[in-house]
This record gives C-alpha cells, sequence and structure tokens, in this order.
C-alpha cells in the first residue's frame, strides 16, 4: 500500500496502457522515449500504432508493477484474476525477460482469460522492444505447440518467419530469432511442408548478403541445407540452376565419373552445397576478413566431404580451395592461413600456399 | 483440509477412517481416544450441546469445518443447519465443484437465509437446482460470476425460493429474458436485482469479448417489462452495461415499482429522457442514481429529478456529455443531501455549475469534474468557500482540466478533510503548488503524473573506500 501513496499514477499508466493494447490490434512497436524531466501530462505516448514511454516513469511503473506481481505469485491460493492483465502487460513490456511473468500469463491463457492470437499479436510487440529475449520466442512457440497446435497452414508459419526475420534484422547474431525460424521449418518438416524450405533458403541468401558479419544467420542456412540435401523431396521447389556451379567445379572428365555411379539427386544435392560455396567465396571477396564467412566455408567443405566421400570430390574440393586461397592469401592473410591449417588437419586436404 | 469437510457426506465421516489401512491396534486406539474425547472431555461435560450450537452460530465457514473435524460429537453440531445461515464461499474458496454445492444445500435446509457463491465459476444448473429444492427459504442469493447457468436456475429460484429478497446474477452470460419472466412469477417479494455485466451474448448467439467495461447483455424491455409487473416491491434495481435496455422498460418499471431507491443505468445508452422523467415522478425516494454513458440523456430529465426526487445522495453522470449548467442549478436548489457526484466529461458545465453546488450541496463529500474543460479557478474558489468544503469534501478529481492553476490548489487548502485530488494532465499545475498544498495538508494523496521524490541513495550500502584500520590510520 505504501506503493500507492508513492506514485498514485502507475495505476492510471497501466490502465492506459492496457487499453491502447486491446483496442489496437495493429499495434506494432512499443519502445522507450528518453524524456529525463517529468510533465504533468501522460507518460504513455500513442502514435501512428507505435506505443512510447517516457522514460522517467518507467522505474515507478516498474516498481509498481514488480511488487503486486510478485506478492500475487507468492500468495498460496494463486486467484485466476483480470486485474493482473494490466499489471503484466506493463510489466512485460518494459523488462520482457522474467520468465516468471509469462508463466502468469500461461497460465491465465490456459484459465481462458486471455486469447491466444492476442497474446501472439502482444509478444510481437514487446518483441519490437526485445528482439533478442528467447522468453518472447519461447512463449510463442508454447502458444503454438500447446494452445495452436497447427503447421499446416503456409500463412501462419510464414507470418512466423517474417516475425523471426524482424527480430533478426533488429539485434545483430540474433541465435535466438533464427532458432525460432528454424524451430517452425522443422514443425513444417514434420506436416511434410517441403515448400518453405527452399522458399527460406533462397530468402536468407539476399540477407546474409547483406550481414555478412551474422554467422547467426550464416548457422541457420547451415541447419537449412542439411536438411536440404537430407532429402531429396526439399530439393523439388528448389528454383535455382545448380549444374553451372557443377560445371565449374568437377573438370569434364571427373563429371563422368561422377554421374555413373550416382543418381540424379546426389549431383543436386552436391549442386546445392557448391552454389552456396561459390556464393561465400563471393562474399569472401568482397567482404575482407570477415570470420562468419571463413567458418560458414568451414562447414561447406565439411558437408560436401560428407555427402559423398570419394576421391575425385575430395579432389577438385582440393584444387578448388587452392585457387581460391591462391588468390585471397593476400588479402584475407590470416583467414586464409587458418583456414589451410585446418583443411590439412580436419579433412586431410593437403594444400601447399605459394 | 476445511473442504474435504464440506463435501463429506455425514454418516460417512467416521466410515473413512474405518476404510483407510490403519493396523488393527491402532484401530482400537484410535475409538478409545474418540469416545475419551466424545464423552468425557471437559468441554462436552461442561457445556451443554445447546451452548455449543449457540457458540457454533457465530463461527465463520472456516472454523466450523476446523470444529467439524474435533469429534464426531462436534462434528455433528458444526454441521447443524442451523449455523449454515449465511454462507458467503467468495472469501473462502471459489473453486468449489457441483457436489460441493449439493451437500451443503442438503445440510442447511430450510436454514438457510444467504449464500453467496460469487466467482464460482464451475457451479452449474443442475447443483443449483437441488439448492432450491432442499433450501426454500432462500432470502439472499448472488451468483454474480457463475458462468456456466443458464435460464433453468432462475426457473428452479422462482419455483421453489418464494421468499427471495436479493438476487445477483451480474455476469452469467447465459442467461436471458426467461429469468427474469421466471423470477417474475415466482418470487413477489424480490427487493433488489442485479443484472449486470453479463458479456458474451447478442441476439445472434455470437460471442464477443469486448473492450474493458463495454459488455452486452441479452435482456430487452420484455424482460425488465415482466420484472417490474411481478415485483413491485423493487428497491434497487441494478442493469450495468444492458446496451439493449430501452426507455419503455425503464418506464414500465418507474411505474410499477415505485419504492425503487437504487438505480444503476451505467451504460446503457439507448435510454431517453422520458425514461428518467418517468423514474422522477414515480419513484421520489431515490437515492442512488447512476446514468452513466446514456449519452442521449438532456436536461430535462435533472430537471424533473430536481423537482421530484429531493432524497437523491449519489448521481453518477459521467458521459452524459449534453448536461449543461441549467440542470444542475435546479438539481442543487432542491437535493441538498447530494453526498457524491461524479460529472466527468459533463464537457458544458461552468464554474457556474460549481458556484450553485457550493451553496446548494452542503453534504457533498466526493466530486468528480474529470475532463470538465470549462471549469476555472474561480469555480474552485466558489466551491472551496462553502460549507461542503471545509467539513465535508474528501475527493475532488480535477483531471483534464486544462484551466486549473496553481491558484485552485491554494484555495483548497481550506478544505480540512480533503483526502483524495486528481490532477492527471493539468498542465497549468506545477511541482511547487503541489509542494505547497502538502506543506499545509501533508495527509493529502495528491494524484498527478509526477515523478515521485526519490529519497537519496543511502550512503551506508555503499562500500568503504578504506578498511575501518586504514582509515584511522
Amino acid at each position: 500500500m505504501d506503493l500507492d501513496d508513492n506514485f498514485p499514477a502507475a495505476k492510471r499508466i497501466i490502465t492506459e496502457i492496457q487499453n491502447i493494447v486491446n483496442s489496437d490490434s495493429k499495434l506494432k512497436e512499443f519502445d522507450l522515449v528518453i524524456q529525463p524531466e517529468s510533465q504533468n501530462k501522460s507518460p504513455v505516448i500513442y502514435v501512428d500504432h507505435c506505443l512510447g514511454l517516457e522514460s522517467w516513469c518507467v522505474r515507478h511503473v516498474y516498481e509498481y508493477v514488480y511488487q503486486r506481481l510478485i506478492s500475487i505469485r507468492k500468495r498460496l491460493k494463486r486467484q485466476v484474476s483480470n486485474d493482473t492483465i494490466p499489471l503484466l502487460t506493463s510489466a512485460l513490456l518494459i523488462n520482457p525477460e522474467v520468465l516468471t511473468f509469462w508463466n502468469m500469463r500461461r497460465e491465465l491463457i490456459l484459465d481462458g482469460c486471455l486469447k491466444p492470437d492476442d497474446e501472439l499479436q502482444f509478444s510481437a510487440v514487446v518483441l519490437s522492444f526485445k528482439p533478442k529475449c528467447a522468453e518472447i520466442f519461447t512463449y510463442r512457440r508454447w502458444i503454438f505447440f500447446n494452445i495452436l497446435k497447427d503447421f499446416s497452414s503456409n500463412h501462419v508459419i510464414l507470418n512466423e518467419l517474417t516475425i523471426g526475420l524482424t527480430a533478426a534484422a533488429g539485434y545483430p547474431s540474433n541465435y535466438n530469432a533464427w532458432n525460432h525460424c528454424y524451430w517452425f521449418i522443422q514443425k513444417s518438416l514434420e506436416q511434410e511442408n517441403y515448400s518453405l524450405i527452399s522458399h527460406q533458403w533462397e530468402q536468407t541468401k539476399t540477407w546474409c548478403s547483406e550481414h555478412v558479419s551474422d554467422h547467426s544467420c550464416m548457422q541457420y542456412r547451415q541447419r537449412l541445407l542439411k536438411c536440404l540435401v537430407a532429402d531429396k523431396k526439399c530439393l523439388q521447389h528448389l528454383e535455382c540452376c545448380t549444374s553451372k556451379s557443377l560445371m565449374r567445379f568437377f573438370n569434364s572428365d571427373e563429371r563422368h565419373k561422377l554421374m555413373r555411379p550416382s543418381e540424379d539427386y546426389f549431383d543436386e544435392a552436391i549442386g546445392v552445397a557448391l552454389d552456396e560455396l561459390y556464393f561465400n567465396e563471393d562474399l569472401i571477396v568482397m567482404y575482407q576478413n570477415h570470420e562468419s564467412l571463413w567458418n560458414h566455408r568451414r562447414f561447406l567443405c565439411y558437408l560436401l566431404l560428407d555427402i559423398y566421400n570419394i576421391d575425385c570430390i575430395k579432389e577438385a574440393l582440393m584444387n578448388n580451395e587452392r585457387r581460391v586461397s591462391t588468390k585471397l592469401s593476400r588479402s584475407n592473410e590470416l583467414y586464409v592461413k587458418k583456414h589451410v591449417l585446418w583443411l590439412q588437419t580436419a579433412l586431410c586436404i593437403p594444400i601447399k600456399l605459394l | 483440509m476445511a473442504m474435504e469437510t464440506l463435501t463429506r457426506d455425514v454418516p460417512s465421516s467416521m466410515q473413512h477412517h474405518n476404510n483407510s489401512s490403519i493396523s488393527n491396534m491402532k484401530h482400537s486406539y484410535v475409538q478409545l481416544s474418540k469416545t475419551c474425547l466424545d464423552e468425557d472431555a471437559q468441554i462436552n461435560k461442561k457445556l451443554p450441546k445447546e451452548l455449543l450450537l449457540r457458540i457454533f452460530s457465530y463461527l465463520d465457514v472456516v472454523s466450523l469445518c476446523r470444529c467439524a473435524q474435533v469429534s464426531r460429537a462436534w462434528n455433528v453440531l458444526a454441521l447443524d443447519g442451523s449455523n449454515w445461515q449465511k454462507i458467503d464461499l467468495f472469501e473462502f474458496q471459489t473453486d468449489v465443484e457441483g457436489p460441493v454445492i449439493e451437500n451443503i444445500s442438503r445440510r442447511c435446509g430450510g436454514f438457510l437465509r444467504q449464500i453467496s457463491l460469487r466467482g464460482c465459476q464451475s457451479v452449474g444448473d443442475g447443483s443449483l437446482k437441488t439448492l432450491a429444492q432442499c433450501c426454500n427459504y432462500i432470502e439472499y442469493i448472488n451468483l454474480n460470476g457463475c458462468k456456466r447457468i443458464t435460464d433453468s436456475t432462475s426457473q428452479s429460484l422462482s419455483q421453489y425460493c418464494k421468499k427471495l429478497l436479493s438476487l445477483d446474477i451480474g455476469s452469467c452470460s447465459m442467461v436471458t429474458d426467461l429469468s427474469l419472466k421466471a423470477i417474475s412469477d415466482g418470487c413477489p417479494n424480490l427487493t433488489s436485482v442485479n443484472i449486470s455485466w453479463c458479456d458474451g451474448i447478442t441476439e445472434n448467439g455470437k460471442f464477443f469479448t469486448f473492450v474493458f467495461f463495454l459488455f452486452y447483455i441479452f435482456y430487452n424491455f420484455e424482460g425488465v417489462e415482466a420484472l417490474a409487473h411481478g415485483c413491485p416491491k423493487l428497491k434497487s434495481f441494478i442493469s450495468k452495461g444492458c446496451t439493449r435496455m430501452t426507455t419503455r422498460a425503464i418506464s414500465c418499471l418507474a411505474q410499477h415499482c415505485t419504492q425503487l431507491e437504487v438505480i444503476n443505468l451505467h451504460g446503457c445508452n439507448n435510454i431517453e429522457d422520458e425514461a428518467v422523467i418517468k423514474l422522477a415522478n414515480n419513484c421520489n425516494s431515490l437515492k442512488y442514481l447512476c446514468l452513466a454513458n446514456c449519452s442521449l440523456l438532456t436536461d430535462s430529465c435533472l430537471v424533473s429529478l430536481a423537482e421530484q426526487c429531493y432524497q437523491l445522495n449519489t448521481l453518477e453522470v459521467a458521459g452524459c456529455s449534453q448536461f449543461t449548467d441549467i440542470g444542475f442549478l435546479a438539481l442543487s436548489k432542491t437535493c441538498h443531501l447530494m453526498e457524491k457526484m461524479d460529472l466527468e466529461e459533463c464537457v458544458f458545465i461552468t464554474d457556474s455549475t460549481l458556484f450553485h453546488l457550493a451553496m446548494g450541496c452542503p453534504r457533498l463529500e466526493n466530486l468528480s469534474l474529470s475532463h470538465c474543460e470549462l471549469i476555472t479557478d474561480e469555480g474552485i474558489r466558489h466551491l472551496s468557500t462553502s460549507t461542503c468544503a471545509s467539513e465535508h469534501l474528501a475527493v475532488l478529481e480535477l483531471d483534464n482540466c486544462p484551466l486549473i492553476t496553481d491558484a485552485s490548489l491554494e484555495h483548497l487548502i481550506n478544505c480540512h478533510n480533503l483526502q483524495r485530488i486528481m490532477l492527471y494532465d493539468c498542465q497549468l499545475i506545477t511541482r511547487n503548488g503541489i509542494k505547497r498544498l502538502r506543506t499545509h495538508s501533508p495527509n493529502i494523496n495528491v494524484h498527478a503524473y509526477f515523478a515521485p521524490v526519490t529519497p537519496p541513495p543511502s550512503t551506508g550500502n555503499s562500500r568503504q573506500h578504506y578498511c575501518r584500520c586504514c582509515a584511522i590510520l
């Protein structure tokens, strides 16, 4: 009760925030607005579907909601109550990293006080403020997995992938966001929906070329690539032409050797991996000294041998890597050295730098 | 534990012990100690059963259930129906299933007078039918928020509980007109009814969840009309958020239920002047009237209230934006008993309303003028010089009155009883003004958007640079 006297406006502020969240289904962003001095006007700013909170009140509002929520949580008899919703909304907007508060919202969903669709919308708004917060992603996945239980519609998953991508753009190397995307790709694969993975493969290619230092994005692509080469069905929807990379990688007599025992599928799988290898080379040439690009290259070399470990591929890879290393040895000296050493020790591919 | 006592049937309480896997020796020991307790315990010797029963009659539900677990004799006494005349499960446990209610009703029988099952969401029609059948003398029943009940509950209530005086079925989204009809047929003594906040159902049966307080209800005038005919002794009629309520229904209510004292029509936004005029003409003993958000109403209903209802002490007309000074001038001339007035968003009122209220309503305790944008310091000055201000005024809401300045706060220093004042969004109010008011009346609770003054960080916690001996050195 002490707190009430200290800052009675807090209640009014959180009610105002809750009203905005309830009434605007197109709300897209939340952020703090730097305003160290308080005037006698509402610190809640609402313009053009964006919600802002002036920074002077954040501390007091959070103190208010936190104390209340914790005391509610500590009660033995956990009464489900609609009064906690505005408290939770403000608390999570300000600090979404408190798992307890998300759990309280989970309970409210289970009791039917909150609607899962509204919750998806709300958590997306919170995500706009803290794009790297793992709790938000976990909460969204929980809603999909436990409440909605529907992974068949492309529309829903595409929307979720877009949200993941937006969050990835909001914070560099946002592993949580990419992980979230991959979880949905996995779910769609379980539903035998193979079109999304190729869609993502192509979409993230441009994204990668715009964010060359983002190793999380590369890692996401690595996971996609693993799925692509592991299952022929995933390759069906891929539109890119892989034969050029094949031609470029193998010289003519090796190509025959490769064609004879294998089916088309192996060609395609190798083709996709090779495509990525050449794409990676382009990026390394364009942007010098980015470790994430070299790490990605390591993975690609490893994967190539892993798919189809025969001598001709090993030889072709050796020739290719020698060519690249020689070409780049001046500009990316440190990384080239590391790369060559790794090829020698891990893959037993002897390359000598000139 | 207490809940178990309620759910268990009377004779099975001993069997329960027998069934449990206690060894024979232990069993006989239990029996021995039981007889010891029952017959030889000092308290049972000294006090006759009648006195024990009398003592139990003062206990609440939780204590009764505890007593019921003391011994067999006490079990019988504590669970005697005469102790269970008033039951309120809201503070105790709302998460109860049907069988609990059925056991309660069998135990209490005709003794039960008052029962509140507020917020017991899992209670359904079946158990309430048992309740109605067993307990025919219920006078007060509160089913607020029992979302699973339907019209059939009201029908069994009207069939068996003829003595019903007060019924609360607010927020029961499945009940319809039929309930009111049934009640009006069977319960002629009804004095108080609450049918507000029933969310969910519109005429097409589609479910909606509305933003905060905008709830819909499936009553239309026929149900209320039937109620008006059947229950002429009605004193309190509460129907918040019933947007389908019509002028005709209220007029009918006014004609037949002339003893009405409390009327709440919050958010019944189809109500027109005629309904309120009828109420004013017929129900002269009206004390509490809430017409919030009935935006079609005009001054003429205030005038007729002023002409007939002198007893009025609470008037809530937030959002009735067509009211002007003329209406409140009339009101303040006759309704001298006014204690609470909520004039939020009556945007046309000016200082003159405040002037007349200050003259005419000396008992005013609670005044809300939020969003009354024409109010100035002058009006507050009139208010603060009146008798109501110096003795009674406890709560004053002035938020979003843009013309109010620090001068108003200076005037309000005279209000010795003031406990709370709202000043949100008053741009001309300064921090210093509030500080001055606080120095004069330190107990006053000022609501504004200013950040609270934080106590300076205590120095004790900060790490000392030197340990003690070094500091001495």
